[in-house]
């Protein structure tokens, strides 16, 4: 490894104590010896299967969705693109609370296709565990999106033009060439989107609400616990945290698109 | 069969030919760099499309002004200058990619092009020259109408060139064009040459006659002889530059005038005599070529002279030295523009 200069070195040192200062504040605070009650109680449980359930269910539906806007937004050639790439990105600066009440606005009760999902097929998505789906689908799509697209955008269109004229057809370019040769990127965006849907708290708590078993996910939960028992709250955060490394950790080199 | 009348115009570059090749035969296109012969085999393999024109492929109308066959629906083997391997996949598939392709016939060619011990490795983990018979055979196993080669051994070791020069001429039932640098490549494995200038055919013809009678500058480059464009009056030519050359035949107006190297003299001193082209000439460069030594000379022309080594030894010539050369007016091979 190269000499680093001394003073980045510092630097970076100030800012990793920084960081992790949160960290040991929660794991000093940690009531060690009433964790495993905590942990086995309902609340936590709920909570923790619910965020699960939640945030894995966003990701596929982000994968789904998220990979045909990144390659529209990478191939396509019309004036508006640069609009219409900022409104879908819009999601990541939107204050998530505003997100939220978007949400509500467009998919509640009286929301314009809330109104018509509910008429025509009974369906009602705020306050519902598909509600927390979908608010965690909103925001976490544009992280998704933003490091399928650069990849897409940076791939030799080389590699697909020699496939067309060995006479393959669009959708086997797409899965056998393209997407394989971008499948680090696609881990990455998976990566970054989830965190992200596991954390979503705002949009989630505006739009689908605060109930146990059904949009109570982590975040809520803690946000709740921190009122009335505040060591319910660390043990959530706990889980939180192991949750997160757990998954973040194997994608360590995939982590971000670098090379 | 493959015929081709059209033009392609892009913002810095525009592209004019018409040719054709027949079933069977193998086409070289030799040209300088940037000279449209990348963008000519695409506009046969249809990731470029004709301005005007039209473009026939075994009478089938596959670009004109009214119709246009999508690439994948050409049947257009193309093997683009850097390979593009799908390194993500084994040899094997990458041989078994086209839709066209079958099991025994991308058998049949990884055992041809002596890729078997490598076929369930990783494309991305071949050599050069390995990738490179790879994406040739991958491109015929699609069965292709016609073969597009663009620099199939540019770059490559003697072995690799050897076994792709092999090969090639075993597949002799597909029509094919070849784009090279290299005029002994396309000698040995083509009948015809086409070659391309700035978008333009400057000539057309078999080796043989290119080698004979170069039309332009880069042909005689290619054959490596020296080549001059004068404006000829009964038996005096005189360059751009105010250089006479004598004739041995008389011709009027512009003529091309072909220096064969080895008809070349050189001396310290002014040679006196017998009725001859002399010219005064600086020493640019000195190559030597086992027997013989080449001298890059400028003065009012640029060209070289082959002298053997003993002459060379004899004059002590060094670069930057002042010399005369000589040969005989018989010795030119003149034609009218």
């Amino acid at each position: 490894m190269n000499r680093l200069p001394k003073t980045v070195v510092f630097v970076a040192l100030i800012a990793i104590l920084f960081l992790l200062s949160p960290l040991v504040g929660l794991l000093q605070r940690m009531p060690w010896s009433g964790l495993v009650g905590l942990l086995g109680s309902e609340v936590v449980l709920d909570a923790f299967f619910l965020s699960l359930l939640v945030s894995f269910s966003a990701t596929l539906i982000v994968l789904a969705l998220g990979t045909p806007i990144a390659w529209f937004l990478a191939r396509a050639r019309f004036s508006l693109l640069k609009l219409l790439r900022a409104m879908v990105l819009l999601p990541m600066v939107l204050p998530p609370v505003v997100g939220g009440t978007a949400l509500l606005f467009a998919f509640g009760r009286q929301g314009f296709l809330g109104k018509w999902l509910n008429n025509w097929f009974g369906v009602t998505l705020p306050f519902s565990t598909t509600g927390s789906v979908l608010a965690a689908v909103f925001v976490s799509m544009p992280f998704f999106v933003v490091a399928v697209e650069s990849a897409f955008r940076s791939i030799n269109e080389d590699f697909e033009q020699v496939a067309e004229t060995l006479g393959a057809s669009p959708s086997k370019i797409f899965f056998r060439i393209t997407m394989p040769r971008i499948r680090p990127s696609i881990i990455a965006g998976l990566a970054l989107s989830w965190a992200r849907a596991l954390g979503e708290f705002g949009a989630t708590i505006t739009f689908a609400g605060n109930l146990p078993g059904e949009t109570q996910t982590l975040p809520l939960a803690v946000f709740l616990a921190l009122e009335t028992n505040p060591e319910a709250a660390l043990a959530l955060s706990l889980v939180m945290i192991v949750t997160s490394l757990a998954i973040l950790v194997p994608f360590r080199d995939q982590w971000l698109p670098s090379k | 069969m493959l015929y081709l009348n059209g033009s392609l115009n892009q913002e810095h570059f525009s592209l004019k030919v018409n040719f054709e090749v027949a079933r069977n035969e193998t086409v070289s296109i030799l040209g300088p760099n940037g000279s449209g012969k990348s963008t000519l085999l695409k506009i046969i393999n249809g990731l470029e499309k004709l301005t005007s024109g039209q473009l026939k492929i075994n009478t089938k109308i596959m670009d004109s002004g009214k119709t246009f066959v999508e690439p994948r629906h050409r049947s257009v083997g193309w093997v683009p200058q850097n390979q593009v391997l799908f390194n993500h996949l084994t040899v094997r598939q990458n041989v078994e990619f086209s839709p066209r392709s079958s099991k025994e016939k991308a058998r049949e060619l990884i055992d041809l092009f002596e890729l078997t011990h490598l076929q369930e490795r990783k494309a991305g983990s071949c050599s050069g020259g390995e990738s490179q018979r790879i994406a040739i055979a991958r491109a015929i196993a699609s069965k292709p109408q016609i073969l597009l080669l663009d620099e199939p051994s540019t770059g490559l070791d003697e072995k690799s060139k050897t076994i792709i020069h092999r090969c090639l001429k075993t597949q002799k039932e597909i029509t094919t064009l070849l784009v090279t640098h290299d005029p002994l490549e396309a000698a040995s494995l083509s009948e015809h040459l086409l070659i391309l200038e700035n978008g333009r055919i400057t000539q057309s013809g078999s080796p043989n006659e290119v080698k004979s009678f170069p039309a332009t500058a880069y042909s005689a480059s290619l054959v490596e002889l020296n080549f001059v464009t004068a404006l000829a009056d009964g038996l005096i030519a005189k360059t751009e530059k105010g250089i006479e050359l004598i004739l041995s035949e008389p011709f009027k107006g512009l003529v091309n005038i072909v220096i064969p190297p080895k008809a070349i003299a050189l001396y310290r001193e002014k040679p006196t005599g017998s009725p001859r082209n002399v010219l005064q000439a600086e020493i640019l460069e000195i190559s030597h070529t086992g027997q013989n030594v080449r001298v890059n000379l400028g003065g009012g022309i640029n060209f070289m002279a082959e002298i053997t080594q003993n002459a060379f030894q004899a004059l002590k010539l060094r670069t930057g030295d002042t010399v005369w050369a000589a040969f005989k007016a018989t010795e030119l091979i003149t034609a009218p523009e």
